[in-house]
């Protein structure tokens, strides 16, 4: 993720859901990471709904004195992706708060850089130049 | 600079929360909109049934459409009153966000205009510091030709330098 300036606006130039790098005003640069988000939330949700199904099975077939092997295959799997999606949402917070970050850094730049060169005019006309 | 980039720290991170939060209210009045004309386009359906059976062309699907719609109506009307529900804490996130950057952009005209003063304030006394060394050239230029022993035989304020000093007045014009 990289702030640019063009044209005297900031943009976001990052890599999208879909592995397409892009350049997006901030503000649609967290949007569409909160759409990212979203999904792998959703993605969360199946997951959670998946390992409820699978302990009622799991005690079914205990019950049952079948195996569990499966069951218990399928839920290291899941955990393991659950654990995955964890830290791409995770990461993906961080990158809309490190977004608020750079975009407010290089705004706050830009407005005391406005402050400076308006104080540098007014003092132009009293230049003591060679004579200091 | 430093206060002035506090405050401009402080204004481009409330202008960028005002940004968002009134980024989240369009978004939150076009899913209202979008539920409200929903409903419209229902009644609309409604009525256009309503008319066909009046004229004697209605059909038993349409009936069960009519029913149908009913439901979805009420169904949507909740949901528009949640939908406009939630548009006005944002409403209020939204304005009280404006309200910050104004505060704190009329605090930055503030610290620009001391800043300002600040910086002219210590050019004056450069420039002052330069005609002192300027009188004292002048008064040695002066002794060297003989121009007598006080300051003022070799250097004399101008009317407007002296009208500021003794009179406390700018000179005319400025």
């Amino acid at each position: 993720m990289k702030v640019e300036i063009i044209a005297g606006q900031i943009f976001i130039a990052m890599t999208g859901a879909d592995g397409r790098k892009r350049t997006l005003p901030p503000l649609a640069a967290i949007t569409e990471t909160r759409a990212v988000i979203h999904t792998l939330q959703s993605e969360r949700t199946a997951i959670e709904a998946e390992a409820a199904t699978i302990v009622t099975g799991m005690r079914q077939s205990l019950t049952d004195g079948t195996d569990t092997s499966a069951h218990r295959m399928r839920m290291a799997e899941l955990k393991n992706l659950d654990a995955e999606l964890n830290t791409r949402i995770n990461t993906a917070n961080e990158q809309i708060n490190h977004i608020r970050a750079a975009t407010t850094r290089v705004e706050a730049e830009g407005i005391a850089a406005a402050v400076q060169a308006e104080i540098d005019d007014i003092l132009k006309p009293l230049d003591t130049g060679a004579f200091a | 600079m430093t206060v002035i980039n506090e405050i401009a720290a402080r204004v481009s991170a409330a202008k960028f929360r005002a940004a968002e939060a009134e980024d989240a209210l369009a978004v939150a009045q076009e899913k209202a909109n979008a539920l409200a004309s929903k409903i419209a386009n229902a009644r609309a359906r409604q009525q256009a049934i309503t008319v066909a059976r009046l004229e004697g062309e209605g059909t038993e699907a349409e009936a069960a459409e009519f029913a149908a719609l009913t439901g979805d109506i009420e169904l949507l009307t909740s949901m528009h009153e949640d939908a406009n529900n939630a548009l006005q804490p944002l409403g209020r996130v939204a304005l009280a966000a404006n309200n910050d950057v104004l505060a704190l952009t009329q605090s930055l005209d503030r610290a620009t205009a001391e800043a300002t003063y600040q910086a002219i304030a210590a050019r004056t006394a450069e420039i002052e510091a330069l005609l002192c060394k300027a009188i004292a050239s002048q008064f040695a230029a002066g002794q060297a030709i003989g121009r007598g022993p006080l300051i003022s035989n070799s250097w004399r304020m101008t009317a407007d330098l002296d009208r500021i000093v003794r009179v406390n007045a700018l000179p005319e014009g400025s």
